[in-house]
């Protein structure tokens, strides 16, 4: 027969009866046996380990001290408020790719269509939380509004890099298309407020025809509420 | 440890809850650290103060903890089990390192007046204890209730039955659920340290 199943042993392990038939394969299979074993002890420990003692709440302080650490490491690598554009490069995965460079987007130069970066982000590679550049939301005078992506990213071959913005809770997600090198610029749907969807993920999509995403994201940033913007 | 995979876990709010948690945190958003803060450090500053005797060393080690699992956030896997065990499991060494380097200090002192002090007891134990009970606690209810009159108490199914006016049945599954939960989690801790 097959192994046990791990109710069955939970329920061994507290005393149920087991049948004949799973009493003669435990006899015989060691990695029955084993679990067992454990199921049993783990109960024992429970017994011995006794009813616990109130846990004590550290300090405020102690939240404090990770807060400040984990925004020095935020200010130490982003470059999103710099005046002048970041060029940052980064083989994605070390697979051989197409580089995706002249994201040459006309960020500050149309001055004629006043525009403002409400929310930035930096994106890293999830991989190893390299710097691969920057996101930044910009709201044109009538409302509408726009993701820019800069940086530099490579594409496996056969397959494209797809931009979304996702909820906090990963649940709920909207493709602003693909990252080519003519498509930097995204045009936010309306309905789909930066602040609650603040996630900008880049994914490898492969070519198969399906809309949903791959699950194969390669890097993400959080965008942020920017100090200037008003 | 048994080799054998522990899949097969019952898809209930919680784990969806630990989902949405985990990716937000992998994905790098503040607030996930913050809940998961919320929620692991009292136990992590507990099992620490427990190890260290020392408060000012707990709040060390409760720091060095979270701001460890952040920066390692890109490398926490969820396969490999939740969240909570993943910071425990980093807490444990964040520990062990501060034991080390206490007992570096007293070697030195050693050297310099004879008189060896009295070794650091057995933290592992003690911390797999209180990471049991803490598990117990956070099974919900019913199951955190039957758990403790079964193994607290020393009840009989029959007298948690009885006593809660369940079947037994219910009863003794609700018990074997909590002990693949419990080893799950717990194994979580484990495979992080």
């Amino acid at each position: 027969m097959s192994h046990l199943d791990d109710e069955l042993l939970a329920g061994a392990a507290i005393g149920d009866a087991l049948s004949e038939e799973a009493s003669a394969h435990l006899a015989t299979c060691t990695e029955c046996a084993a679990a067992l074993d454990e199921l049993h002890a783990l109960a024992g420990r429970a017994r011995a380990a006794g009813r616990p003692g109130p846990l004590e709440v550290p300090p405020q302080r102690v939240w404090d001290a990770i807060a400040a650490e984990i925004s020095q490491d935020a200010s130490a690598t982003e470059p999103a408020r710099r005046p002048r554009r970041t060029w940052l490069v980064a083989a994605v995965a070390a697979t051989a790719g197409i580089a995706i460079g002249g994201l040459g987007v006309t960020l500050w130069a149309s001055r004629e269509n006043p525009t403002t970066v409400v929310a930035s982000a930096e994106i890293v590679l999830l991989s190893d939380d390299t710097p691969v550049g920057t996101a930044k939301v910009l709201r044109a005078a009538d409302g509408s509004e726009q993701l820019v992506l800069d940086g530099s990213l490579s594409a496996v071959d056969g397959a494209d890099l797809e931009v979304w913005l996702i909820d906090p809770n990963i649940e709920g997600m909207v493709s602003l298309g693909f990252l080519t090198p003519d498509a930097k610029s995204f045009a936010i749907p309306a309905g789909y407020a930066v602040a609650d969807f603040p996630i900008v993920d880049v994914s490898v999509e492969p070519r198969d025809g399906l809309p949903t995403h791959s699950g194969d994201s390669v890097a993400r940033g959080v965008l942020e509420k920017d100090a200037a913007a008003t | 440890m048994v080799g054998t995979a522990v899949v097969g876990r019952n898809v209930v709010a919680d784990d969806l809850e630990e989902a949405r948690l985990q990716r937000a945190f992998v994905a790098g958003d503040e607030r996930a650290l913050e809940t998961l803060y919320r929620d692991v450090s009292p136990l992590v500053y507990s099992l620490a103060l427990r190890s260290l005797a020392s408060q000012a060393e707990a709040e060390d080690v409760t720091q060095q903890t979270f701001v460890a699992a952040w920066r390692a956030r890109a490398s926490y896997d969820h396969r490999r089990g939740a969240l909570r065990g993943w910071v425990v499991g980093i807490a444990r060494r964040k520990i062990a390192d501060a034991q080390a380097a206490r007992s570096r200090e007293s070697t030195r002192l050693t050297s310099l007046f004879a008189a060896a002090p009295a070794a650091a007891d057995e933290p592992g134990e003690r911390i797999d204890e209180m990471l049991l009970a803490h598990e117990i606690d956070m099974l919900g209810d019913p199951r955190r209730v039957i758990m403790a009159l079964a193994f607290y108490e020393g009840a009989t199914h029959e007298q948690i039955s009885r006593d809660l006016g369940l079947p037994l049945g219910t009863v003794k599954s609700h018990i074997r659920r909590s002990l693949l939960t419990l080893r799950s989690r717990l194994e979580a801790a484990d495979v992080a340290s």
